[in-house]
Protein backbone atom coordinates (compact mmCIF):
# COMPACT_ATOMS: atom_id res chain seq x y z
CA UNK A 1 0.00 0.00 0.00
CA UNK A 2 1.32 3.41 -0.98
CA UNK A 3 1.88 5.73 2.02
CA UNK A 4 -0.76 8.43 2.50
CA UNK A 5 0.30 12.05 2.33
CA UNK A 6 -1.78 14.07 4.80
CA UNK A 7 -2.42 17.71 5.68
CA UNK A 8 -3.69 18.71 9.13
CA UNK A 9 -5.28 22.18 9.30
CA UNK A 10 -6.03 23.57 12.77
CA UNK A 11 -5.19 26.81 14.56
CA UNK A 12 -4.39 24.84 17.71
CA UNK A 13 -0.87 23.40 17.74
CA UNK A 14 -1.80 20.91 20.48
CA UNK A 15 -4.70 19.64 18.35
CA UNK A 16 -2.45 19.24 15.30
CA UNK A 17 0.01 17.31 17.42
CA UNK A 18 -2.74 15.06 18.82
CA UNK A 19 -4.05 14.26 15.32
CA UNK A 20 -0.53 13.58 14.03
CA UNK A 21 0.26 11.31 16.97
CA UNK A 22 -2.94 9.34 16.51
CA UNK A 23 -2.15 8.92 12.83
CA UNK A 24 1.34 7.68 13.63
CA UNK A 25 -0.08 5.09 16.03
CA UNK A 26 -2.41 3.69 13.38
CA UNK A 27 -1.29 0.83 11.15
CA UNK A 28 -1.84 2.88 8.01
CA UNK A 29 1.43 3.69 6.20
CA UNK A 30 2.02 7.43 6.20
CA UNK A 31 4.07 9.55 3.80
CA UNK A 32 4.46 13.27 4.44
CA UNK A 33 2.31 14.70 7.25
CA UNK A 34 2.04 18.46 6.72
CA UNK A 35 0.49 21.10 8.99
CA UNK A 36 -1.19 24.47 8.47
CA UNK A 37 -2.55 26.91 11.05
CA UNK A 38 -5.51 28.16 8.98
CA UNK A 39 -7.28 27.73 5.65
CA UNK A 40 -5.15 30.30 3.83
CA UNK A 41 -1.90 28.54 4.76
CA UNK A 42 -3.44 25.23 3.69
CA UNK A 43 -4.59 26.62 0.36
CA UNK A 44 -1.12 28.03 -0.35
CA UNK A 45 0.47 24.68 0.51
CA UNK A 46 -1.94 22.77 -1.74
CA UNK A 47 -0.94 24.85 -4.76
CA UNK A 48 2.48 23.23 -4.72
CA UNK A 49 2.05 19.97 -2.78
CA UNK A 50 -0.25 17.02 -3.48
CA UNK A 51 -1.94 15.40 -0.49
CA UNK A 52 -4.20 12.37 -0.29
CA UNK A 53 -6.11 13.34 2.86
CA UNK A 54 -7.06 16.73 4.27
CA UNK A 55 -8.07 17.00 7.94
CA UNK A 56 -9.49 20.43 8.70
CA UNK A 57 -10.95 22.29 11.66
CA UNK A 58 -13.83 24.71 11.00
CA UNK A 59 -13.33 27.70 13.34
CA UNK A 60 -9.97 29.24 12.47
CA UNK A 61 -8.69 32.81 12.02
CA UNK A 62 -7.79 34.27 8.59
CA UNK A 63 -9.66 31.60 6.58
CA UNK A 64 -11.93 29.08 8.27
CA UNK A 65 -12.47 25.46 7.29
CA UNK A 66 -15.74 26.03 5.42
CA UNK A 67 -14.06 28.78 3.37
CA UNK A 68 -11.13 26.47 2.65
CA UNK A 69 -13.44 23.67 1.46
CA UNK A 70 -15.42 26.16 -0.64
CA UNK A 71 -12.20 27.46 -2.24
CA UNK A 72 -11.06 23.90 -2.97
CA UNK A 73 -14.37 23.05 -4.60
CA UNK A 74 -13.63 25.80 -7.13
CA UNK A 75 -10.14 24.44 -7.86
CA UNK A 76 -10.58 21.04 -9.54
CA UNK A 77 -6.86 20.95 -10.39
CA UNK A 78 -6.04 20.65 -6.66
CA UNK A 79 -6.35 16.93 -6.12
CA UNK A 80 -7.30 16.00 -2.54
CA UNK A 81 -8.73 12.50 -2.46
CA UNK A 82 -10.43 12.57 0.95
CA UNK A 83 -11.62 15.49 3.11
CA UNK A 84 -12.25 15.08 6.83
CA UNK A 85 -13.66 17.82 9.08
CA UNK A 86 -12.69 17.76 12.78
CA UNK A 87 -14.65 20.40 14.70
CA UNK A 88 -16.10 21.31 18.08
CA UNK A 89 -19.26 22.31 16.18
CA UNK A 90 -21.38 19.17 15.98
CA UNK A 91 -24.60 20.90 14.95
CA UNK A 92 -26.65 19.49 12.09
CA UNK A 93 -26.76 23.03 10.70
CA UNK A 94 -22.96 23.12 10.38
CA UNK A 95 -22.82 19.63 8.91
CA UNK A 96 -25.43 20.67 6.33
CA UNK A 97 -23.31 23.71 5.47
CA UNK A 98 -20.28 21.61 4.47
CA UNK A 99 -22.01 18.51 3.10
CA UNK A 100 -22.02 19.91 -0.43
CA UNK A 101 -18.29 20.62 -0.29
CA UNK A 102 -17.06 17.06 -0.91
CA UNK A 103 -16.60 16.28 2.79
CA UNK A 104 -16.19 12.53 3.35
CA UNK A 105 -16.22 12.41 7.16
CA UNK A 106 -17.31 14.89 9.85
CA UNK A 107 -15.76 14.20 13.26
CA UNK A 108 -16.49 16.04 16.50
CA UNK A 109 -13.96 17.22 19.04
CA UNK A 110 -13.02 15.91 21.51
CA UNK A 111 -11.82 13.14 19.30
CA UNK A 112 -11.07 9.67 20.57
CA UNK A 113 -7.87 8.18 19.05
CA UNK A 114 -9.71 5.02 17.97
CA UNK A 115 -12.19 7.09 15.91
CA UNK A 116 -9.30 8.75 14.12
CA UNK A 117 -7.58 5.42 13.45
CA UNK A 118 -10.83 3.99 12.11
CA UNK A 119 -11.35 6.88 9.70
CA UNK A 120 -7.76 6.71 8.48
CA UNK A 121 -8.14 2.98 7.74
CA UNK A 122 -11.35 3.67 5.79
CA UNK A 123 -9.64 6.45 3.83
CA UNK A 124 -6.76 4.13 2.89
CA UNK A 125 -9.20 1.37 1.96
CA UNK A 126 -11.19 3.72 -0.25
CA UNK A 127 -8.12 5.11 -1.99
CA UNK A 128 -6.19 1.89 -2.45
CA UNK A 129 -8.92 -0.74 -2.20
CA UNK B 1 -42.96 37.79 30.86
CA UNK B 2 -40.98 35.19 32.82
CA UNK B 3 -41.82 34.60 36.44
CA UNK B 4 -39.00 34.05 38.99
CA UNK B 5 -39.80 30.34 39.20
CA UNK B 6 -39.29 29.76 35.47
CA UNK B 7 -36.10 31.85 35.59
CA UNK B 8 -34.80 29.58 38.35
CA UNK B 9 -35.70 26.47 36.36
CA UNK B 10 -33.92 27.92 33.33
CA UNK B 11 -30.79 28.70 35.38
CA UNK B 12 -30.75 25.17 36.82
CA UNK B 13 -31.10 23.68 33.32
CA UNK B 14 -28.35 25.95 31.96
CA UNK B 15 -26.03 24.95 34.80
CA UNK B 16 -26.79 21.28 34.24
CA UNK B 17 -26.05 21.59 30.51
CA UNK B 18 -22.74 23.26 31.27
CA UNK B 19 -21.89 20.49 33.76
CA UNK B 20 -22.62 17.92 31.04
CA UNK B 21 -20.39 19.72 28.53
CA UNK B 22 -17.49 19.96 31.00
CA UNK B 23 -17.77 16.31 32.04
CA UNK B 24 -18.06 15.10 28.45
CA UNK B 25 -15.01 17.02 27.22
CA UNK B 26 -12.92 16.04 30.26
CA UNK B 27 -13.74 12.36 29.95
CA UNK B 28 -13.66 11.98 26.15
CA UNK B 29 -10.74 14.27 25.45
CA UNK B 30 -8.56 14.00 28.51
CA UNK B 31 -9.64 10.80 30.30
CA UNK B 32 -10.31 12.98 33.37
CA UNK B 33 -13.05 12.62 35.94
CA UNK B 34 -14.95 15.81 36.75
CA UNK B 35 -17.53 16.58 39.43
CA UNK B 36 -19.22 19.83 40.49
CA UNK B 37 -18.10 21.07 43.92
CA UNK B 38 -19.15 23.77 46.40
CA UNK B 39 -17.31 26.77 47.77
CA UNK B 40 -15.81 25.04 50.82
CA UNK B 41 -14.28 22.22 48.81
CA UNK B 42 -13.12 24.71 46.17
CA UNK B 43 -11.31 26.82 48.75
CA UNK B 44 -9.63 23.72 50.17
CA UNK B 45 -8.45 22.50 46.76
CA UNK B 46 -7.15 25.96 45.77
CA UNK B 47 -4.67 26.14 48.65
CA UNK B 48 -2.35 23.68 46.87
CA UNK B 49 -1.92 25.88 43.78
CA UNK B 50 -0.23 29.23 43.25
CA UNK B 51 0.09 29.37 39.45
CA UNK B 52 -3.11 29.68 37.41
CA UNK B 53 -4.13 30.00 33.77
CA UNK B 54 -7.31 31.42 32.29
CA UNK B 55 -8.56 30.85 28.75
CA UNK B 56 -11.51 32.54 27.13
CA UNK B 57 -13.29 31.96 23.85
CA UNK B 58 -15.85 34.31 22.36
CA UNK B 59 -18.70 33.02 20.21
CA UNK B 60 -20.99 34.73 17.70
CA UNK B 61 -24.16 33.54 16.01
CA UNK B 62 -27.81 33.42 17.03
CA UNK B 63 -26.38 34.13 20.51
CA UNK B 64 -23.21 35.98 21.44
CA UNK B 65 -21.05 35.53 24.51
CA UNK B 66 -17.92 34.04 25.97
CA UNK B 67 -16.81 30.99 27.92
CA UNK B 68 -13.88 31.20 30.32
CA UNK B 69 -11.91 28.41 32.04
CA UNK B 70 -9.64 28.94 35.02
CA UNK B 71 -7.36 26.17 36.22
CA UNK B 72 -4.03 25.66 37.97
CA UNK B 73 -0.97 25.21 35.75
CA UNK B 74 -0.57 21.74 37.29
CA UNK B 75 -3.93 20.65 35.88
CA UNK B 76 -3.16 22.10 32.45
CA UNK B 77 0.08 20.07 32.38
CA UNK B 78 -1.77 16.94 33.48
CA UNK B 79 -4.43 17.39 30.78
CA UNK B 80 -1.93 18.06 27.99
CA UNK B 81 -0.06 14.87 28.95
CA UNK B 82 -3.27 12.84 28.80
CA UNK B 83 -4.26 14.50 25.52
CA UNK B 84 -0.95 13.68 23.84
CA UNK B 85 -0.26 10.36 25.57
CA UNK B 86 2.83 11.63 27.36
CA UNK B 87 4.13 11.15 30.88
CA UNK B 88 2.85 13.80 33.33
CA UNK B 89 5.59 16.37 33.78
CA UNK B 90 7.29 15.46 30.49
CA UNK B 91 6.54 18.93 29.11
CA UNK B 92 8.11 21.92 30.91
CA UNK B 93 5.59 24.35 32.50
CA UNK B 94 6.52 27.04 29.98
CA UNK B 95 5.94 24.85 26.90
CA UNK B 96 3.55 26.65 24.50
CA UNK B 97 1.52 23.42 24.21
CA UNK B 98 0.39 23.86 27.84
CA UNK B 99 -1.13 27.29 27.09
CA UNK B 100 -2.53 26.04 23.79
CA UNK B 101 -4.23 23.12 25.54
CA UNK B 102 -5.84 25.52 28.02
CA UNK B 103 -7.35 27.41 25.10
CA UNK B 104 -8.47 24.22 23.38
CA UNK B 105 -10.23 23.12 26.57
CA UNK B 106 -12.37 26.29 26.53
CA UNK B 107 -12.95 25.83 22.81
CA UNK B 108 -14.18 22.25 23.20
CA UNK B 109 -16.44 22.96 26.21
CA UNK B 110 -17.93 25.97 24.42
CA UNK B 111 -18.48 23.99 21.21
CA UNK B 112 -20.09 21.11 23.06
CA UNK B 113 -22.40 23.44 25.01
CA UNK B 114 -23.46 25.34 21.88
CA UNK B 115 -24.03 22.13 19.91
CA UNK B 116 -26.18 20.58 22.65
CA UNK B 117 -28.18 23.65 23.61
CA UNK B 118 -28.49 25.70 20.41
CA UNK B 119 -27.88 23.34 17.47
CA UNK B 120 -27.20 26.23 15.08
CA UNK B 121 -24.11 27.54 13.34
CA UNK B 122 -21.78 29.59 15.56
CA UNK B 123 -18.38 31.12 14.92
CA UNK B 124 -15.84 30.72 17.71
CA UNK B 125 -12.90 33.10 17.94
CA UNK B 126 -9.37 31.86 18.57
CA UNK B 127 -9.02 31.36 22.36
CA UNK B 128 -7.08 33.87 24.44
CA UNK B 129 -4.93 32.46 27.28
CA UNK B 130 -3.29 34.38 30.10
CA UNK B 131 -1.76 33.82 33.52
CA UNK B 132 -3.91 34.94 36.45
CA UNK B 133 -3.06 35.55 40.08
CA UNK B 134 -5.31 33.00 41.79
CA UNK B 135 -8.43 30.86 41.67
CA UNK B 136 -10.81 33.54 42.97
CA UNK B 137 -13.77 33.49 40.58
CA UNK B 138 -17.01 34.43 42.25
CA UNK B 139 -20.16 33.19 40.51
CA UNK B 140 -18.36 30.68 38.27
CA UNK B 141 -19.25 26.98 38.09
CA UNK B 142 -16.70 25.03 40.10
CA UNK B 143 -15.46 21.50 39.57
CA UNK B 144 -12.86 19.05 40.79
CA UNK B 145 -11.05 17.53 37.80
CA UNK B 146 -9.02 14.53 38.96
CA UNK B 147 -9.15 16.23 42.37
CA UNK B 148 -7.77 19.54 41.06
CA UNK B 149 -9.86 22.76 40.88
CA UNK B 150 -11.35 23.86 37.55
CA UNK B 151 -13.76 26.82 37.18
CA UNK B 152 -15.90 27.70 34.17
CA UNK B 153 -17.88 30.86 33.47
CA UNK B 154 -20.41 31.07 30.66
CA UNK B 155 -21.63 34.58 29.84
CA UNK B 156 -24.37 34.98 27.25
CA UNK B 157 -24.95 38.50 25.95
CA UNK B 158 -28.45 39.93 25.81
CA UNK B 159 -29.91 39.94 22.29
Amino acid sequence: MKPLNCLIVDDSSVMRRMVRRTMELSEVPLGAVLEAGNGREALDLLQTTAVDVLFTDINMPVMNGAELLRALSKQPDVDVRARVVISTDGSEARKAEVVGLNVDWYLEKPLRPEVMRDVLSKVAERIYG
Amino acid sequence: MSCPKSQNASMVEESSQLDEAVAYVAEEGFFASVEPIGQVEWDALCTDHDTWLESSVRFHGPLGGALRCRLPLALARELVSAFLGMETGELPPTDPLVQDLTGELANMVCGRWLTRTQGQVFDLEHPVVESVADGQCSGWSRYAANGVPLAIELAVEAR
